[in-house]
């Protein structure tokens, strides 16, 4: 389960940067408020399959991008991607990574969880958004998750026992 | 599997939670500074928050190029392999176009050098004119609760904050808010914190119009119930804030816009900006030109009066490409005053 390790130098940061390249994709329609947080997901994933590699820096500093990038409060997504990454790795102890029933659980609290300090924060800031809109992402990363999970799954392999 | 019990497989990182305290604090305090200096006055601002905001938005403007490029490199290869026969029309179409508002621009140029001169003889402040510079938006947040997108220009091209954007047909976009050296973030008129002072276009009556957070609706505040506003009327800026342009146009009432509530003072009115955020890649950025440089102190904002002036004369050399005869006509016009 842990015989897991990136296929090359950086691809954790690659992956996570990626993530953030899709969360900015000048995008227009209707159906983009069901577009889960990219980020989010690649976090979950690395916490599930190279836990040793995830660390929270990295969580801190994708998330301090994404502020920047989009204006939100400063350390707003910092503390929301830290959060991600930290309850990811306790629960993903849990379970075996093969389990994908449980993957969707606990992609459900964690997603929940993140989605819900940013509506906190962003409320406490007075910017609020979208009614039950907000939440459509929250349906949108279970659906697309089995799909980014795969995709994720080119930057590492498995460890060779020698 | 029992023997392979150890650390690794059923622990995770010594230190984790440890770190995710640290990282967590971090996280709060700068949120408590930015929220401090959202809510405070500028004078009490620290500029710690802003200064790591500017680094990672330099940081990630690579990152946003790359993102922009394949939607970029699309509309060339579609402009490249357009119908041969619909571009000729369409040029065409532009250069008819073209002569006619060259013309106009003439006699627009005429009107200006009148309108000085009866400014001097009532002895009248000057009318500012613009120059204008296009940009491009390279990326929007706007799944994120705030109407912000990023243009490819920055410090470098003589962008400042608090400028104002201007979209298709000269409607009012929005405004600066943050700056680095080679991008710069724009408030819409969308967004929920943002608010504009208009004007009733036909019966001068003033209002406010509030961003709701949703691309195709503005609140308008204080509009009293007794005022006589109906279904597509236009608003334009007042201009009473000194920095949006005056007579701008920004937004039309709705169908049904218009809702008086029992009892209440006001109006509500919803109405509709004139551009179509979503659709908009290219916005021009506004330089004010003045005509007398003494008379600025007394346009700026009460916020940033140490920031401004000294950006006014030297963004009025760097876009003059665009609008070089925008300045010409008022040197005669003093000589003779």
């Amino acid at each position: 389960m842990t015989d897991n390790i990136p296929r090359f130098t950086g691809a954790v940061w690659l992956s996570l940067l990626i993530s953030v390249g899709l969360n900015n994709l000048p995008l227009s329609g209707t159906w983009e408020v069901w577009l889960p947080d990219w980020v989010v997901l690649a976090l979950v994933h690395w916490a599930l399959v190279i836990r040793q590699k995830t660390s929270l820096f990295m969580a801190f500093v994708i998330g301090l991008m994404t502020d920047a990038m989009s204006s939100s409060l400063m350390g707003q997504h910092a503390f929301s991607y830290v959060m991600v990454a930290y309850f990811s790795i306790r629960l993903g102890l849990r379970m075996s990574p093969e389990a994908y029933l449980q993957q969707f659980a606990l992609l459900f609290i964690v997603v929940g969880i993140f989605m819900l300090v940013n509506l906190w924060i962003r409320s406490m800031t007075s910017y609020t958004g979208q009614g039950f809109n907000y939440w459509a992402p929250l349906v949108g990363s279970l659906v697309l998750w089995p799909f980014y999970h795969w995709l994720l799954g080119f930057f590492h392999s498995p460890r060779k026992l020698s | 599997m029992e023997a392979t019990i150890n650390d690794i497989d059923h622990h995770s990182t010594p230190g984790l939670s440890f770190q995710f305290v640290v990282f967590s604090l971090i996280a709060l305090t700068l949120m408590a500074f930015d929220y401090f200096d959202r809510t405070s006055a500028p004078a009490q601002r620290s500029n710690i928050v802003p200064a790591v905001r500017t680094g990672f938005n330099m940081v990630s403007y690579p990152l946003q190029v790359m993102v922009d490029s394949p939607f970029k490199m699309y509309d060339y290869t579609t402009a490249f392999f357009a119908d041969h026969s619909l571009m000729l029309a369409e040029n065409d179409e532009l250069r008819r176009q073209l002569l006619r508002y060259s013309v106009k621009y003439r006699d627009m140029e005429i009107l200006e050098q009148q309108n000085e001169r009866l400014r001097a003889l009532l002895k009248a402040e000057k009318r500012p004119g613009y120059t204008f510079t296009m940009a491009e938006i390279l990326s929007a947040a706007e799944n994120r609760g705030r109407q912000v997108v990023t243009l490819n220009k920055g410090t470098r091209d003589g962008v400042f904050e608090k400028q104002v954007v201007v979209g298709q047909g000269g409607n009012i976009f929005g405004q600066v808010i943050e700056v680095t050296p080679f991008s710069s973030n724009v408030l819409l008129l969308t967004d929920r914190l943002h608010t504009i002072p208009v004007r009733h276009q036909r019966t001068g009556m003033k209002a406010l119009a509030n961003g709701t957070g949703k691309p195709t609706i503005l609140d308008l505040k204080s509009v009293e119930a007794t005022t006589d506003v109906r279904e597509g009327d236009l608003f334009v800026s007042s201009g009473l804030d000194k920095l949006f342009p005056p007579d701008f146009p920004v937004a039309r009432v709705l169908p049904n816009g218009v809702q008086y509530v029992p009892g209440s003072q006001f109006a509500n009115i919803r109405a509709e900006p004139l551009l179509n955020f979503d659709d908009t890649r290219e916005v021009l950025l506004l330089w004010r030109v003045d005509p007398i440089p003494q008379q600025t102190p007394v346009a700026t904002l009460p916020q940033q009066p140490a920031n401004i002036p000294p950006e006014r004369p030297q963004n009025s050399t760097t876009p003059g490409t665009l609008a070089p005869a925008n300045t010409s006509p008022q040197e005669p016009v003093g000589n003779d005053g």
